[in-house]
């Protein structure tokens, strides 16, 4: 039973290199994080359930790599995803840049109803440690750029810091609310056709013209 | 004894006028009458009965026959001159046709003249094979056997013995048992199997010596004379025909009524009657003439035949339909609906002229021939459909559609052939059309049409089975330049194109590797998604392979 309704949600990470994606995922998965992290190679495969309400969601996380080079594998996976993070570094006014390159490429290229989410990481760079204020000055990019941005292609903005698994899980957890609030509205136009064709309906009236024209046999 | 003394002048030059002596040495034969029986052969002086013999006895024995028999023959004739001679006559139209090989024609003539004067040449026989009792014919189709029923031949070649069936083709042997020329003067006619026929090589040999003697010409004017005499004869006919024409014309006219009296004299007029008492069988089937099968004359010829219904030597043909065939050749605008009231007219009385088979062969379906060629110009149908067919033959025969080169003659044949088909189907409609219904002669023109058009594409069909087998072959080369043409790749393409199958192949091998730790850790749940990457991975790779072709890894 509990295998069957668990809702799988592909999940796809998206964004530049070096930008904390696999340190993002690390976080949600196993609560861990690594300093001096080696680059991903290629598209690294993580799973996570998490329960929210009364479903359980098992997210199929295909953490991509941000090189350049390992470019041309990301369209392999976020061509049927479900949700798609796309995450820049706070600190790197370039890696926004590229963010906005993801967003574009994803609405274009993937499918319709994708939850996606913009993420500015690596958040607790311009806290101060002590203080607990902003340093000014290490923030790059600023938090109405990120919004706008996430406005202006339905996605939904978040800042976050894996290093102190900052805003990490609510990430998770909204993405979750919102595919199965997508789910619920998909579920009764999707399963009303199916029980019409796939059941007879023993209760109905007989057909009555099968018999009227046409040969016996 | 001036016998004597001519006989011996006429031994030094005996070929060339043994004529002149023969003549003279027969008159004084007749003028001696016989009162000196005694000659002597001025070679070998030997004593002879009779001149006669004498002149046996020297073409016989001093002209080098080397046949044996003969001599031999000829000796015993010296002794008992009247068999011999009764021999001589009966052989005479043998020994003529054989004489021996150093006589000349000259001689020959007179032995036919005079009683052969040469002994009949035998070919030996000792070669033949003799007949035993339940022995089979020769031949090995044949397996009769020789006995009383079927009497032995031996072949004189070979000397096998053979049924009267396989020994029966007529050669010329000489008498070294060769087969000669069959046309030369030596030899004899013989009865040989044809095994020795075939086994003859020289044929052509033979064949090269004979004088052709070339009788086309005498053939072809014989049969000039024999259709002038024919189209003579048929003019004849049909002036009669003409004549009966002119005659209901002329009744009509005079408006006088058709009787039995007038057509009678007419009918005496037209042409003169054969007489009956010569004639006892019809002249057509044959058949004897008595009480129930009766004379007939018939009256466009004279002949008399039998007037018997099933046999249909003769027929009473009613004037108007004779009128109608012959109102078809002269019609013109102006007297037409003169002769559509003579035809009303005649339609009403039944006279009618007996005409015979002959004639009506002769001439009537010539005219109903005619009959159908002016009716098909009203229809205009087959005219149409022909013109057409003669149309596309031409065009396809023409442009000789074994030799075609490129798609837009190809096209063209292939239409060409469709339209033929449906000339087919055009015919096949109006044939089958209900509503009008066709003459049969039409039908069978228009059967006939069809059965032409259609034999034609059977035979045209492998050509053009043939030519768009060409054409797909050239589609096919060119698609397959196009294939060749698309991946001209630039450097820096293909450069990427490679980094990124690079990239797919590490991601291949990253996926892999996951797919077997999940499976150690035993995560089956997740090994269906993998399983999924997987495959999109590798569809990409293919993909990529396919794209840079030769430009790939290898």
């Amino acid at each position: 039973m509990s295998a069957s309704s668990q809702i799988p949600v592909k999940l796809v990470l998206l964004g530049e290199a070096a930008v904390g994606k696999s340190s993002l995922v690390l976080r949600f998965v196993s609560n861990d994080f690594q300093e001096n992290k080696e680059p991903t190679i290629g598209a690294a495969f993580l799973t996570q359930r998490c329960t929210i309400g009364d479903k359980t969601i098992k997210f199929e996380i295909w953490d991509t790599a941000g090189q350049e080079r390992f470019a041309n594998l990301a369209h392999l996976y976020y061509r049927n995803a479900q949700a798609a993070l796309v995450v820049y570094d706070v600190t790197k006014a370039a890696s926004f840049i590229k963010a906005r390159h993801w967003m574009k490429e994803l609405k274009e290229q993937s499918t319709k109803n994708i939850v996606v989410a913009l993420i500015g990481n690596k958040f607790d760079l311009i806290l101060d440690e002590e203080t607990g204020e902003e340093i000014e000055g290490a923030r790059k990019v600023s938090v109405e750029e990120g919004k706008n941005l996430a406005e202006e292609e339905g996605a939904v903005f978040f800042e976050t810091s894996a290093k102190t698994a900052y805003n990490v899980n609510e990430v998770f957890m909204y993405i979750g609310e919102k595919l199965i609030e997508n789910l619920a509205k998909a579920q009764p136009e999707d399963n009303q056709p199916q029980t019409q064709t796939n059941r007879i309906d023993l209760t109905a009236a007989p057909q009555q013209n099968i018999n009227d024209n046409g040969c016996a046999c | 004894m001036s016998k004597r003394r001519v006989l011996g002048k006429s031994n030094l030059s005996l070929d060339k006028t043994t004529n002149n002596i023969l003549s003279k040495s027969q008159n004084v034969d007749l003028k001696s009458n016989q009162s000196e029986n005694e000659f002597i052969c001025p070679m070998c002086n030997l004593p002879i009965s009779s001149l006669l013999k004498l002149n046996q006895h020297v073409d016989s024995v001093h002209l080098n026959i080397k046949d044996n028999a003969n001599s031999l023959l000829l000796n015993s004739d010296i002794k008992d001159e009247n068999i011999t001679h009764k021999q001589h006559i009966s052989k005479s139209s043998l020994s003529s046709i054989t004489s021996s090989s150093s006589t000349n024609t000259n001689t020959n003539a007179n032995t036919n003249t005079i009683i052969a004067t040469t002994g009949p040449i035998k070919l030996p026989k000792d070669h033949f094979i003799r007949p035993f009792n339940g022995m089979k014919c020769s031949d090995h189709r044949c397996n009769i056997k020789i006995g009383l029923k079927h009497s032995a031949f031996n072949c004189s070649k070979c000397g096998k013995v053979y049924c009267s069936n396989h020994c029966n083709i007529l050669l010329k042997l000489n008498l070294k048992l060769e087969i000669i020329n069959q046309f030369s003067n030596d030899g004899i006619i013989t009865k040989c199997c044809i095994q020795c026929l075939n086994e003859y090589k020289g044929w052509n040999d033979v064949i090269g010596n004979i004088t052709i003697i070339n009788k086309t010409k005498n053939f072809q004017n014989l049969r000039k004379f024999k259709n002038d005499e024919n189209s003579l004869q048929n003019l004849i006919l049909e002036r009669r025909f003409d004549k009966i024409f002119n005659w209901i014309i002329m009744n009509y006219e005079k408006n006088l009524k058709i009787t039995e009296i007038n057509l009678k004299n007419f009918e005496i007029d037209l042409c003169n009657w054969k007489n009956d008492n010569d004639y006892k069988n019809c002249n057509i089937c044959n058949i004897s003439f008595g009480f129930f099968i009766r004379k007939h004359h018939c009256r466009i010829c004279g002949d008399i035949v039998c007037g018997d219904l099933n046999r249909r030597c003769s027929m009473i043909v009613p004037l108007g339909i004779i009128f109608d065939l012959m109102k078809l050749d002269k019609l013109n605008d102006e007297n037409k609906y003169e002769f559509d009231k003579i035809e009303k007219s005649l339609k009403n009385d039944y006279f009618g002229i007996r005409i015979c088979l002959n004639c009506k062969k002769k001439i009537l379906n010539k005219r109903v021939f005619k009959f159908d060629q002016i009716k098909l110009y009203e229809n205009n149908d087959f005219l149409i459909i022909f013109k057409i067919w003669k149309l596309i033959f031409n065009k396809i025969e023409n442009e000789n559609i074994s030799k075609i080169q490129n798609d837009d003659e190809n096209l063209m044949l292939v239409g060409l052939f469709q339209r033929l088909d449906q000339l087919i189907k055009q015919i096949d409609s109006i044939i089958n059309n209900h509503n009008k219904k066709l003459p049969n002669d039409e039908i069978k023109m228009f059967n006939t049409l069809k059965g032409a058009i259609a034999n034609y594409i059977q035979i045209k069909l492998p050509i053009l089975r043939k030519a768009q087998e060409e054409k797909l072959e050239r589609e096919r080369e060119v698609l397959q330049n196009l294939i060749n043409d698309k991946p001209k790749l630039s450097s820096k393409d293909i450069r990427l194109k490679r980094e990124k199958l690079m990239v797919l192949n590490e991601q291949k091998f990253v996926v892999s590797n996951l797919y077997e730790d999940f499976k150690k850790q035993r995560r089956f749940d997740d090994l269906k998604t993998l399983d999924l990457n997987l495959a999109d991975i590798e569809k990409e790779i293919q993909d990529l392979t396919i794209e840079l072709g030769d430009e790939g890894f290898h």
